[in-house]
């Protein structure tokens, strides 16, 4: 079992509260710091957050908010994005109008929190700002990402080389007794491509299975670059795949019509591709 | 998008559905890992952690999409539940899986420990000694799916002990574990297991041990994995969910049981109520399945809310007074409850319909009590049949069809609360048979449903009472059916009251049987104590009866007897008395007569004073109270018409206000629903304007495409070797018409390719003929004239005349008399040669003066030079390595340096970098300045790079290598810029006209691609093999028009046009005959019209 080492070094503005909450707020300062967490004390002034990596807001039940709680709060917000995120946090679990607002006003980067518990709060924090994304590989910027099982590489490169005389065309082909990651490679490539293209003849247990893989991996039907399921007649029929009705796109075709079907779906999906 | 779902709800995600799950993509990864190491895998975890949707859409997809590596390609997957039997489940699963008949699967196994690695080795899934096994063999990976009901089911697991079959299941499966891990076997074992019941593995030999090796504990989703399972299904299937929604969601899950099924339940409510997620998940959808307060919603949402409460039955609304996320689950069950019975009178066409709204009830409730059980003080689920529930509930109008038919509404593919499912509208999966075995889908609904849970608190209640009063029954058959033993008459009241409120039946009796014997002795048991309980319930009256009966009898002559007494003394002493009272009332009577009318006599005389006075009062009142009355019933009248008056007013204020504030509710959702319909429209409107962008387009499309197939059919048809050759230049030129009536521009290889192959036919296009040679190489001046350079040293200058000649207009000998034949030559500008001779000695050639002067000496060829952008300086490198920059006439090197690689290419960029390339395909910059060397590209595994091109006014390098590919380099900032495919094999020669923007390029297959370096999408032309005469290009030429200029292996110099308009040109001025329409139809087909 894997242990989470924590070791970047994140910032944590920690807002001004009513005086009532203020008591909460030293806690979880301290909280913070046993975390690991470098904390960003609203003391040093409003301009402090713009040196974090997030911040927290306590709310609390009474009305005394101090009004620089509320120009942190108001700042916090024209910061939030991918790089800084907004953490709300409502320890004693009191609702009304005010904080009801405040829950209709979390939109993406806003994380908010009714554990009463400043270590469970702080966990969630932690483990949030530590997610990491992968780094990303070389990518060919090609119009088809074609990927095909091994078993399948006498058909799969005829009709790569069919398909390379009219579009560019990246090729993957899977060994799967190869103990490479295929995985992050793929999400990268498609990243470079307009369209993502699976084929199989022999290798049917493996494509099906391979092409929900990739097509949850790489953003579903939210993908820019959708995936193209498409089988040879030799030995696919269309019910093997009626599980994909509806989610991925697929067609059972002979050799020879393969990238010609291939060229309809990339061109129909570049022309409804909604302009930039 | 469709009506599919990305949430299953309580049931497990299939396989199918793998697509959609999300969150645990680092445990199934260490699943695969442990699988890999240990070959097994005990997946433990508490109930609704997801551990079988773990498996089955997670572990499995993972598995056979290629990501675990096993000896096989292919995969072979046994999946089996213990449920009553689990030797007989696995023989049912290894038998199908293995194609293998069912009986004798079954013995084998019976035999435990290696059987079943043995039925794997000797199937044909395992294959070692053919040399395409990775294909024709299967890994095998065994799931035990639900391995808590070796414990949970009486059949398996009794009193402690486990039952033979039990037993024999787990051997045969740890043994299987054992083996594949010596014989390295792709064999995988995995099971999953409630974590409660780890502790009672440990009656079971080696399995703790197995355990302790191969566990994986089902960790609780953090924050973050919460909110991809909440997200990224709707984002995967095209919908979207609210940031506020999905904060709600995560704040307002409890913690401990069930989190992920109320979780995945509210979800698969919450993506059906936003019409299957074609709207964004938001907070008042959630408000709409009684998960979260209404208040929560801003005031505009509030209002269509409660519009949409209003609309909804009484026994809906009723749960949406405490909403939360618990509830929501509640609220759905309830609801089906309520609503079984129209639902059944509905769909169920097969059964009868002769019963009420209440006996439903009575259906669901016999039923979900039948389906629960108690179990260790925890209730859990129980499976049993439709036969078993129409049993218990014992009533003559209710058939096994009826229960079948009102149950459906809890099996349907929207409310998959009870096993199996069923599709409305398929009969087939609607209509079930007596000894159908329902199944609760998750225990989530038991602990969720308040109704469920009341029920079976009477159950238990009635569970308690039943084993008291059976302890009673047995104590009677004990003691030989004794009288004495029967029951007395209190505790009689309180069974009889059980025994009306349960009403036992041999069914009932029969699912609290938990002993471990077979089905039917437990039904002759069940039906055998059945009637024993009434035999000694009717005793127990009867004897109850025939003892109050005597007891009464004796206490009624007794009282008789008393009553007799008293009433004889009472009748004596009465009289007595009464003759005696009688005597002293007679005196008293007479002396009180006396008195009384003395008195009366008194009286009358003051009363008759007494009526005169108040006769005349009484006439005085009477006058004033006439008065009065007549003035209150005045004012009572107008009261009560005042009254009456603002009554009415008040009616019809009421009514306004309520009209008001109806009008008001209507206009507030006309307006919503009219900013729907506008934006509806607005985007019908613009999807309209796009489709018909796209129509214009499609059909521009297509007139171009069938002119360009037209084109490159022509030209196709231009390249054939026909006797009359004029008729490939007439094709070609109706090749020509075509790309233009297509819009094409020209730019088009196969048509540029046609119109040189029939302009070549016809001897238009030939090759210049100079004699002398064989050359090394070769340079075109300002003046477009050639200057050539033999292998004999020989330096020629022509001009190309009007017809295509060449003439010669050297100046002076030709020969400049050294006889040493030359190697390599490289023209530094068409005035200047740098050539080295086969004694390896260097030299520069003046072309003018044709004297030369010797370069410093390194033993080894020169390979490429290049001079300054001023033309001041030169830099020159040899294959050895060595580069150094001099002055153009000659003299001492400027600066020198070694390189370790053999060099193929040098340019001279500026005074401070200059590139050289090498034969393993890097590039380096070396400053002479400074002498410092910077790598810019380095190729691994490597590549051979011959020629590279300076492309000035873009700032870039082109260099080429072996494999066909090319890469750009920014002269700016030296970075790599982009790469490209530029040919089908080794790219050898490269030359770029900043005039046209054209690189040429030539390549081992003889042909030479031309790539427009202002639109790089753009399809090269290619002078293809037989225009090349079927050579290698050896060096190549622009002149100052654009001209490309070739010299070949077979020694011959040609020259083309880069421009395919010239040829078309060239062509249209031929006055050709078009193509008449017999030789249209008979080249091209009838059927594609021309014009």
């Amino acid at each position: 079992m894997p242990i989470t080492l924590f070791t970047n070094n994140i910032r944590v503005f920690v807002a001004d509260t009513s005086p009532q909450e203020e008591a909460v707020r030293q806690k979880l300062c301290r909280v913070l710091s046993r975390a690991g967490l470098e904390v960003v004390d609203s003391l040093l002034g409003d301009d402090a957050i713009q040196n974090a990596d997030c911040s927290v807001h306590i709310l609390a039940e009474s009305n005394e908010t101090k009004r620089s709680a509320l120009l942190q709060y108001n700042a916090a917000k024209h910061l939030r994005s991918d790089h800084f995120k907004m953490f709300v946090w409502n320890p004693s679990g009191f609702v009304n109008e005010y904080i009801n607002n405040i829950r209709r006003d979390v939109v993406e980067n806003t994380i908010y929190s009714s554990t009463h518990s400043p270590i469970v709060f702080v966990e969630e924090l932690r483990g949030i700002m530590n997610m990491r994304k992968d780094a990303a590989d070389e990518v060919q910027e090609k119009d088809i990402f074609f990927i095909y099982n091994d078993l399948d590489k006498d058909t799969a490169i005829d009709i790569y080389n069919m398909l390379s005389d009219i579009q560019s065309v990246a090729k993957l082909s899977i060994t799967m007794t190869n103990y490479t990651d295929y995985t992050q490679y793929i999400r990268n490539q498609l990243q470079g491509c307009k369209i993502g293209v699976i084929y199989y003849n022999y290798a049917g247990d493996w494509a099906l299975s391979f092409a929900r893989q990739v097509w949850k991996d790489t953003g579903g039907s939210s993908s820019p670059a959708p995936w193209f399921v498409v089988a040879n007649s030799d030995h696919a029929k269309e019910e093997d795949l009626r599980a994909f009705n509806g989610i991925i796109a697929h067609s059972v075709r002979e050799k020879s019509l393969i990238p010609l079907d291939i060229k309809i779906f990339f061109d129909k999906t570049v022309e409804t591709k909604p302009k930039q | 998008m469709s009506n599919i779902c990305p949430y299953p709800g309580l049931r497990p995600f299939t396989e199918e559905e793998s697509i959609f799950f999300k969150g645990r993509d680092l445990h199934i990864q260490q699943i695969v890992k442990l699988l890999e190491i240990n070959k097994m895998a005990f997946i433990t975890g508490a109930s609704g952690d997801g551990k079988s949707s773990m498996v089955y859409a997670g572990v499995i997809p993972y598995i056979r999409a290629g990501f675990f590596k096993s000896q096989y390609n292919s995969w072979l997957i046994v999946d089996f539940k213990p449920h009553r039997n689990p030797l007989e489940a696995m023989s049912k699963a290894v038998s199908a899986e293995f194609g293998i008949n069912y009986n004798h699967c079954a013995e084998e196994l019976t035999l435990g420990f290696s059987s079943l690695i043995e039925i794997y080795k000797n199937s044909g899934y395992y294959v070692t000694d053919t040399p395409d096994a990775v294909n024709k063999g299967k890994n095998l990976l065994i799931i035990a799916d639900q391995f808590e009901e070796i414990f949970t089911n009486s059949e398996n697991f009794n009193d402690g002990k486990p039952s033979d079959e039990s037993y024999t299941a787990i051997n045969l499966l740890l043994e299987t574990v054992r083996l594949s891990v010596a014989e390295k076997l792709p064999v995988y074992v995995i099971f999953t297991m409630r974590s409660d019941f780890i502790s009672q593995c440990t009656v079971f030999k080696h399995l703790p041990e197995f355990i302790a090796y191969s566990q994986f504990f089902v960790p609780q989703l953090k924050r973050d994995e919460i909110r991809q399972v909440i997200e990224q299904p709707a984002i995967l299937a095209g919908g979207s969910v609210s940031s506020r929604l999905t904060e709600v969601l995560i704040n307002n899950l409890t913690t401990g049981f069930d989190q992920l099924p109320v979780l995945q339940h509210a979800l698969n409510m919450l993506w059906k109520t936003a019409d299957y997620g074609r709207i964004e998940l938001d907070l008042i959808h959630l408000a709409r399945i009684a998960g979260i307060s209404k208040d929560v919603l801003s005031e505009r949402e509030q209002a269509v809310f409660n519009a949409w409460l209003a609309t909804r039955p009484d026994y809906v609304r009723k749960y949406f007074a405490k909403p939360n996320l618990d509830n929501v689950l509640n609220a759905h069950a309830g609801t089906l409850y309520e609503s079984a019975y129209n639902y059944f009178l509905k769909n169920a066409d097969w059964a009868d319909k002769n019963i009420t709204d209440e006996e439903a009830k009575q259906i669901i409730e016999t039923a979900f009590k039948s389906l629960t059980k108690i179990d260790n003080n925890r209730l859990v689920r129980n499976r049993c049949t439709i036969h078993e529930i129409t049993g218990i509930i014992n009533k003559p109008n209710i058939t096994e069809a009826t229960v079948c038919g009102v149950l459906n509404i809890f099996r349907d593919e929207d409310n998959p609360l009870l096993r199996p499912f069923c599709v409305r509208g398929n009969l087939e999966t609607q209509y079930l048979s007596g000894d159908t075995v329902l199944d609760v889908t998750h225990e989530a609904l038991i602990r969720n449903w308040r109704r469920l849970a009341k029920w079976d608190k009477e159950e238990l209640a009635n569970l308690n009472d039943y084993n008291e009063f059976n302890a009673q029954v047995q104590r009677w058959l004990d003691s030989g059916r004794n009288p004495e033993f029967l029951l007395p008459s209190g505790n009689y009241t309180v069974f009889r009251q059980w025994y009306d409120r349960c009403k036992p039946n041999k069914y009932w009796i029969l699912k609290h049987d938990t002993s471990s014997r077979p089905e039917s002795d437990k039904l002759n048991s069940a039906t055998s104590r059945m009637e024993t309980l009434d035999l000694f319930m009717e005793e127990s009256h009867s004897a109850i009866v025939a003892k109050e009966k005597s007891h009464r009898k004796k206490v009624v002559i007794a009282i008789c007897a008393l009553v007799a007494f008293i009433l004889c003394l009472a009748g004596f002493s009465w009289w007595a008395m009464s003759e005696k009272k009688k005597a002293d009332e007679q005196t008293l009577r007479a002396e009180e007569n006396a008195q009384r009318a003395e008195e009366q006599q008194h009286k009358a005389e003051d009363q008759e004073r007494i009526a005169k006075i108040q006769q005349l009062l009484a006439e005085q009142a009477n006058l004033v109270a006439e008065q009065q009355r007549d003035s209150v019933q005045l004012m009572y009248q107008r009261a009560r018409a005042a009254k009456l008056e603002s009554d009415r007013a008040r009616r019809l204020a009421e009514e306004a206000q309520q009209r008001a504030e109806q009008e008001r509710l209507n206009a507030e959702y006309n307006f919503l629903l009219a900013e729907n319909q506008r934006d509806t429209a607005e985007r019908e409107r613009r999807n309209a304007l796009h489709q018909m962008d796209l129509t214009k387009e499609a059909n521009d499309n297509a007139a171009h495409l069938y002119y360009v197939a037209l084109c490159n059919t022509l030209a196709m048809k231009a390249k054939n070797q026909y006797e009359d050759k004029t008729l490939n230049l007439r094709l070609a030129k109706t090749a020509c018409d075509m790309n233009i009536k297509g819009g094409n521009t020209y730019i088009n290889a196969d048509l540029y390719d046609a119109m040189l192959f029939a302009m070549e036919q016809n001897n238009i296009i030939k090759p210049l003929n100079i004699p002398g040679g064989p050359f090394k190489a070769f340079a075109v001046d300002k003046a477009g004239h050639i200057i050539t350079f033999s292998v004999s040293g020989e330096i020629g200058r022509y001009k190309i005349t009007s017809s295509g000649k060449a003439e010669n207009i050297s100046n002076g000998p030709r020969e400049i008399g050294y006889r040493i034949p030359v190697e390599s030559a490289s023209f530094i500008n068409p005035s200047l040669i740098a050539y080295s001779a086969k004694d390896r000695k260097s030299y520069l050639l003046d072309v003018a003066t044709k004297r030369r002067t010797p370069l410093p000496q390194t033993g080894e060829y020169i390979s490429s030079a290049s001079a300054s952008p001023d033309g001041s300086k030169f830099a020159i490198g040899y294959v050895n390595g060595k580069v150094m920059t001099m002055p153009i006439g000659g003299g001492n090197p400027l600066a020198e340096t070694v390189f370790d690689n053999n060099i193929t290419d040098v340019y001279y960029h500026n005074d401070n970098k200059i590139y050289v390339l090498f034969h393993n395909g890097s590039l380096a910059k070396w400053n002479p300045s400074d002498g410092s060397v910077k790598t810019l590209i380095a190729v691994n595994p490597p590549l051979h790079a011959y020629k590279m091109a300076a492309i000035t006014d873009k700032n870039l390098l082109a260099v080429c290598f072996s494999d066909g590919s090319m890469q750009f380099v920014d002269l700016t900032d030296d970075s790599t810029v982009s790469n490209m495919v530029a040919g089908h094999s080794k790219l050898e020669n490269l030359l770029y006209d900043p005039s046209s923007g054209i690189l040429a390029i030539s390549s081992a297959d003889k042909r030479i691609s031309l790539i427009n370096t202002n639109d790089l999408k753009q399809k090269p032309l290619v002078i293809e093999e037989h225009s090349l005469g079927n050579s290698k290009v050896k060096c190549m030429g622009f002149n100052s028009k654009g001209v490309l200029f070739a010299l070949t292996d077979d020694n011959i110099l040609r020259f083309w046009d880069p421009n395919p308009e010239t040829y078309s040109k060239a062509l249209s001025s031929m006055n050709l005959t078009s193509l008449s329409d017999t030789e249209w139809n008979l080249i091209m087909g009838s059927e594609f019209s021309e014009r």
